[in-house]
């Protein structure tokens, strides 16, 4: 058996393996393996974001280490230049100390002044799994359920207007990056070490995964092109009766004229959601116009 | 009402048809006091990459290109007394924010700028700042040339 080795220098972050210790911020930890992302069916493993246990404390944390990944994506049509940026996460870390809807952390630098941050982990499904473990039609999910989910939302969104208002924003809002805890099914961001390069519309992306979550959450997941296309026991006639104004301004394939599909959705909220549609003519600027008009709609119920 | 234009310009296509647009459909009033703004944006990851030479010649050639403009505009028989040029000094997050904060210290009647043909996506993605300054700006003409 190979014999435990301690890491005071995270550079080479993909030798440190089970078993080993990352000497930091005055404490031992000892990896007990690498967190992986979950999404889509997608297993791949994140070597930079190791799962360890205090070796003093006991204590199981999650550390992530400095990868300073950048690759360019497209965003309908346009091309946007990712990157991640540790300085980022540890200083929304600090400001977000204390605050329920975010993630809670301390960062350190090690030797070689790689950043890293030691985080709590947060117990509970990401919002993408919990949504998806809720087996019941969409009427009675709509009914019954999506209230509550939507004034959750409104409380995440919320704490993402209040990183804006800093300066900071999230820079990778998904799904599964929305944590609900399962203590007190209070909702959670995860993960905000991402940014993109978009000089005059700052925020627009994350409001735009927002608005991804939103129609997630309205339609009980998300509805493309291919299933309405394939899936007429589900779907029946919708093919007939849709364009390409019904989609997402962004994600072309994906439906957001949820109206059509569900007819009991009140125009009301459905207009929400095609403000990120391609039949829009104004988009949201700021999170809080997204959060006034899901209030209004929240309080019409 | 005071004729005092506040005219945002950087070095494109858009800004260029913005001007002669004024220029060519006179509603350009010749008492008109004209301010020709820059605003410089802080330095994103991206422009980062340009290297510092590269960014240290910026103020320098959009002054040379700010006093270009003026030429322009003196050559269409505009007393060149009444033209301020205006490089801001301090950077700021976005164009937008920019344009606000000079309006906000000066005395406009109407704000000036060129658009880039855009489709809804990229104005979703990267922003519009014509539809930006029409939503935060109030009391004031905003008139958007588009290119």
């Amino acid at each position: 058996m190979a014999s435990r080795r301690s890491f005071t220098d995270t550079t080479d972050f993909t030798s440190i393996e089970y078993g080993d210790e990352i000497v930091v911020g005055g404490s031992r930890f000892t990896v007990t393996g690498v967190e992986r992302e979950r999404r889509f069916g997608i297993d791949d493993p994140k070597f930079w974001v190791k799962r360890v246990v205090n070796a003093d404390t006991g204590e199981r944390k999650i550390i992530k280490l400095s990868f300073f990944e950048s690759f360019y994506t497209t965003f309908g049509g346009i091309k946007i230049r990712c990157f991640r940026d540790p300085e980022k996460e540890a200083e929304i870390l600090k400001l977000v100390k204390g605050h329920g809807a975010f993630m809670q952390g301390d960062s350190y630098y090690d030797e070689k002044g790689n950043n890293i941050r030691i985080l709590d982990i947060v117990r509970g499904k990401n919002f993408f799994l919990y949504l998806d473990s809720l087996r019941m039609p969409h009427e009675k999910y709509f009914h019954e359920e999506l209230p509550a989910i939507l004034s959750q939302l409104v409380e995440a969104f919320r704490a993402v207007g209040f990183i804006h208002r800093n300066g900071f924003r999230h820079g990778d809002i998904r799904s599964d990056h929305l944590m609900v805890n399962h203590e007190d099914g209070s909702y959670v961001w995860i993960d905000f070490d991402y940014d993109y390069d978009a000089k005059e519309n700052p925020f627009g992306l994350d409001i735009f995964g927002m608005g991804n979550i939103l129609a997630y959450a309205v339609g009980k997941g998300y509805h493309n092109h291919y299933m309405i296309s394939n899936d007429p026991h589900t779907y029946g006639d919708l093919k007939e009766r849709i364009t390409l104004r019904d989609f997402s301004i962004i994600h072309k394939n994906r439906l957001l004229n949820l109206q059509k599909l569900f007819p009991y959705i009140p125009r009301m909220l459905n207009d929400i959601i095609m403000h990120f549609s391609a039949e829009a003519t104004i988009f949201y600027e700021f999170v809080d116009e997204l959060i006034e008009d899901l209030n209004g709609y929240l309080r019409s119920l | 009402m005071k004729n005092s234009i506040l005219v945002a310009l950087n070095d494109s296509v858009s800004s260029r048809k913005a001007l002669d647009y004024m220029l060519q459909f006179s509603i350009l009033p010749k008492d008109a006091d004209l301010t020709l703004l820059h605003v410089f944006r802080k330095i994103s990851a991206g422009e980062d990459l340009m290297g510092e030479k590269f960014m240290k010649e910026q103020p320098a050639r959009f002054q040379k290109f700010l006093e270009d403009t003026r030429d322009k505009i003196v050559e269409n028989g505009y007393d060149p007394v009444r033209i301020e040029l205006k490089l801001t000094t301090e950077t700021y997050a976005t164009i937008t924010e920019g344009i606000i904060d000079q309006f906000n210290k000066g005395d406009y009647s109407m704000v000036v700028l060129g658009r880039k043909r855009m489709s809804k996506a990229e104005e979703f993605v990267l922003g519009d700042v014509g539809v930006k300054l029409v939503r935060a700006l109030e009391g004031v003409a905003i008139l958007v040339v588009k290119a």
